[in-house]
């Protein structure tokens, strides 16, 4: 009898005008092959974000939608977003 | 006809005639049946029979008849074949006994029927099973059987074991009944879909190009199947889509739903901590229906390094970016369920950062003051501080 725990990125969402990534992470306990439970985790990460410890896959998304003009954007949005 | 004797087995003999047209230089004439010599023929010339054997009037073998003169042109000249009897023999009704057959029967054929003189086409076993393609009755054993108690067995190695062809019109294809009641039927409709049906008053499904429709009555129908009942559910449903409730419109569909965990943290305004260590109780558990978010957490720190981080304080890392129901203002707040050892002013209530994955803390100097924003100042830098139990409620992207 295996029990074996596994983790997997199971969703990359790119979301809103400031190109926000969303990471479902999933983590998948298994005996001997047979999934017993999975569970997610999430979070979200923003334009200028460190991204060094993310998955490679998530890190190229993340290259690829955060272009210069969103990262500057996007700092321009967080400067004036507390003001009601 | 009469018979001296016993009369013989119904059997009537038929003379063969043959007749010659003589013109007075032929002698050899061709007989229409072979015979061994010509005794076996009686031979008239003007009704006068001539004498067979050689030196005789005539001679015969085989298929030559040959005349020792030329009989004379115009004379009736006709033979009778003795040696050859023509006979009809008719055995009576029910006298041909299955000993006088011979098995098996090879290359039968009949009006309707014909087995092609192939091997073993059709048995009917001692059960009086209709076997087809096999000679034993066993519905795993390729073939067709139709047994005699009503059973019909359809069997076929690697290919379909039932093929049901309706021609022309749209209709059943298969009738179920029981007791002589219709109970179900199978068959196409709106051109090439297939139903699946109950009688008229029980509930049907309708396979069309990309949807699975109900079907009652030969029909389509709307809002009246239900799909399970209260007591006799389906189980698990898995879609990729939406469900559509209380109308068929978008502002209807619930196009998600997902539970997860997400870790809370605290961020502030203007640059980061040095660091932040969080308590080892740290929880962070969500609920998504359709787009609200339902995000719980229980926040406390252990250790907090501020360095340069200054201004508002905010409660960070939801699990979803909160959406932007207006370009102007943030629309999403609330309470906090517990706020307790902080170094300052105590969180009451917060609201939702749009377009971000944080909400910005709020306390309350008095009990009808504005609410202000919670600073970093206010934040405890021991271990097991700035605890708050909260959960927040907004709109996703």
């Amino acid at each position: 009898m295996a029990i074996t725990k596994e983790t997997s990125i199971a969703k990359i969402e790119v979301v809103g005008e400031y190109k926000a990534v969303q990471i479902a992470t999933d983590t998948v306990i298994k005996e001997d092959g047979v999934e017993l439970s999975r569970s997610r985790h999430r979070k979200v990460v923003h334009p200028g974000d460190d991204i060094s410890s993310e998955d490679a896959e998530v890190q190229a998304v993340c290259n690829a939608v955060w272009t210069d003009d969103v990262k500057a954007s996007w700092l321009t949005f967080k400067e004036s977003q507390n003001n009601l | 006809m009469g018979y001296i004797g016993n009369t013989p087995a119904e059997k009537y003999i038929t003379l063969s005639k043959q007749t010659f047209t003589p013109d007075s230089s032929t002698v050899a004439f061709t007989l229409d049946n072979p015979v061994a010599n010509e005794n076996e023929l009686a031979l008239f010339v003007n009704n006068v029979r001539q004498e067979p054997g050689s030196g005789k009037a005539y001679t015969a073998t085989g298929t030559t008849l040959t005349m020792s003169e030329a009989p004379t042109s115009g004379h009736a000249m006709y033979a009778i074949y003795l040696g050859k009897t023509m006979a009809t023999n008719t055995p009576a009704d029910g006298s041909v006994t299955g000993a006088m057959m011979s098995y098996p029967l090879t290359g039968f054929e009949s009006t309707g029927i014909d087995d092609n003189a192939t091997s073993t086409a059709i048995t009917i076993d001692s059960s009086g099973n209709l076997l087809v393609g096999k000679t034993s009755s066993n519905g795993s054993i390729a073939g067709a059987e139709l047994r005699a108690n009503g059973r019909v067995f359809g069997t076929a190695d690697d290919t379909v074991p039932l093929f049901l062809n309706r021609l022309t019109s749209e209709g059943d294809i298969v009738t179920l009944r029981k007791d002589g009641n219709e109970i179900g039927l199978l068959g196409v409709d709106f051109t090439d879909n297939l139903y699946i049906s109950g009688n008229s008053t029980h509930a049907g499904l309708n396979f069309g190009t990309a949807s699975v429709v109900p079907y009652k009555n030969g029909d389509n129908i709307d809002a009246t199947i239900d799909w399970g009942s209260s007591a006799t559910r389906f189980k698990d449903l898995y879609l990729s889509g939406s469900v559509y409730l209380g109308g068929t419109g978008s502002a209807n569909a619930l196009d998600d739903y997902e539970e997860g965990t997400w870790t809370p943290t605290y961020t502030t305004e203007t640059s980061s901590f040095t660091s932040i260590t969080l308590d080892s109780d740290n929880r962070g558990f969500y609920t998504k229906i359709g787009d609200v978010v339902f995000a719980q957490c229980f926040l406390r720190t252990d250790a907090i390094t501020v360095g340069g981080a200054s201004g508002d304080v905010y409660v960070d890392g939801f699990p979803f970016t909160v959406a932007v129901e207006d370009n102007t203002v943030h629309t999403a707040g609330g309470g906090i369920g517990l706020s307790r050892t902080f170094a300052g002013d105590v969180p009451t209530s917060y609201y939702c950062i749009r377009n971000d994955t944080k909400a910005l803390l709020q306390y309350r100097t008095s009990a009808n003051g504005d609410s202000s924003d919670l600073n970093v100042n206010d934040l405890a830098t021991g271990t097991n501080s700035n605890l708050i139990i909260a959960t927040f409620i907004y709109k996703a992207q």
